[in-house]
């Protein structure tokens, strides 16, 4: 594969792979993103959120990780439905799937974070981290891995929105505006959704 | 490629004459070149490829190495194309 091509897929793999096939590859990597994730306390609460908290259950993580995956495409395939002609379902859920695939990634990074003098709150629910006490190698480690997992965070968008322009064929401002739309509705909808199942 | 759009104004080119090289009949007049025409080689051949698949954007994206989503946006694309020398 040229560099050229290389970089191309990377943004892109969605002319190349969608459908079933998409979804079940997707499903696989946000499975295991899940389970490392479980044990490196970062956890996927919500449509777009990388987050560290304090020890979790590999329940919710899997939990986090499908509500969130869930509320895009029921959302995102609404939207298309709307807005674009003949969108497949499987399309959207394969391509949704398979973007989500730098999540696994972030799951390693959380192994990075130092996890000392750790203080949270497990309020709700959520296993909220409220404060860190990081010193010497510690803030170097803890912030090289919070700078990372916002890399990620902004290539998982960017992947998105190539899943979701690739899969629905809309163009422009019109494929801008409804994924904006559609992805601050599946946050809200993750948010609550989690909210009521904790 | 079969030039289709004056070098000079940009306007729509039309066949004046066709001649046949066996027997050196030459046939004038004014005719419009067909909307499959305008279009570009690799339009083209995307339409050959779609009409050799039976219509299968299923077959087509397999032999193409293209995702299913992508050939029909291709589809699309040409489509809209078609639909927009078709208006003039």
């Amino acid at each position: 594969m040229k560099k050229g091509d290389f970089w191309s897929f990377a943004v892109n793999p969605f002319r190349r792979v969608a459908g079933w096939k998409a979804f079940g590859i997707g499903v696989a990597l946000m499975t295991a993103a899940a389970i490392i994730g479980a044990q490196s306390q970062i956890i996927f609460s919500g449509a777009l959120d990388i987050k560290y908290a304090l020890p979790f259950s590999l329940q919710k993580s899997i939990l986090c990780m499908a509500v969130g995956y869930l509320s895009l495409v029921v959302v995102l395939y609404l939207m298309a439905l709307i807005f674009a002609r003949r969108t497949r379902f499987q399309d959207i859920a394969g391509t949704i799937a398979l973007a989500r695939y730098p999540y696994l990634a972030a799951a390693l990074v959380g192994f990075m974070v130092p996890d000392a003098n750790l203080i949270g709150d497990f309020s709700d629910g959520e296993p909220m981290v409220t404060a860190v006490f990081w010193s010497g190698w510690q803030s170097v480690a803890g912030i090289a891995a919070i700078a990372l997992i916002i890399v990620i965070a902004i290539y998982s968008i960017a992947l998105l929105y190539n899943a979701y322009r690739e899969s629905t064929g809309l163009k422009g401002a019109r494929c801008t505006v409804t994924f904006i739309t559609g992805v601050l509705i599946a946050e809200v909808l993750s948010i609550f959704a989690l909210m009521r199942l904790s | 490629m079969l030039p289709c759009y004056c070098p000079s104004c940009r306007e729509r080119l039309k066949v004046r004459s066709l001649k046949c090289e066996n027997c050196q009949t030459e046939v004038s007049g004014s005719y419009e070149l067909p909307a499959l025409a305008l279009l570009s080689p690799e339009d083209q051949e995307f339409i050959l490829s779609f009409v050799r698949h039976s219509g299968s954007l299923k077959e087509m994206s397999a032999q193409l190495g293209f995702s299913y989503p992508t050939v029909r946006n291709m589809l699309n694309e040409i489509i809209k194309k078609i639909e927009s020398y078709e208006k003039r």
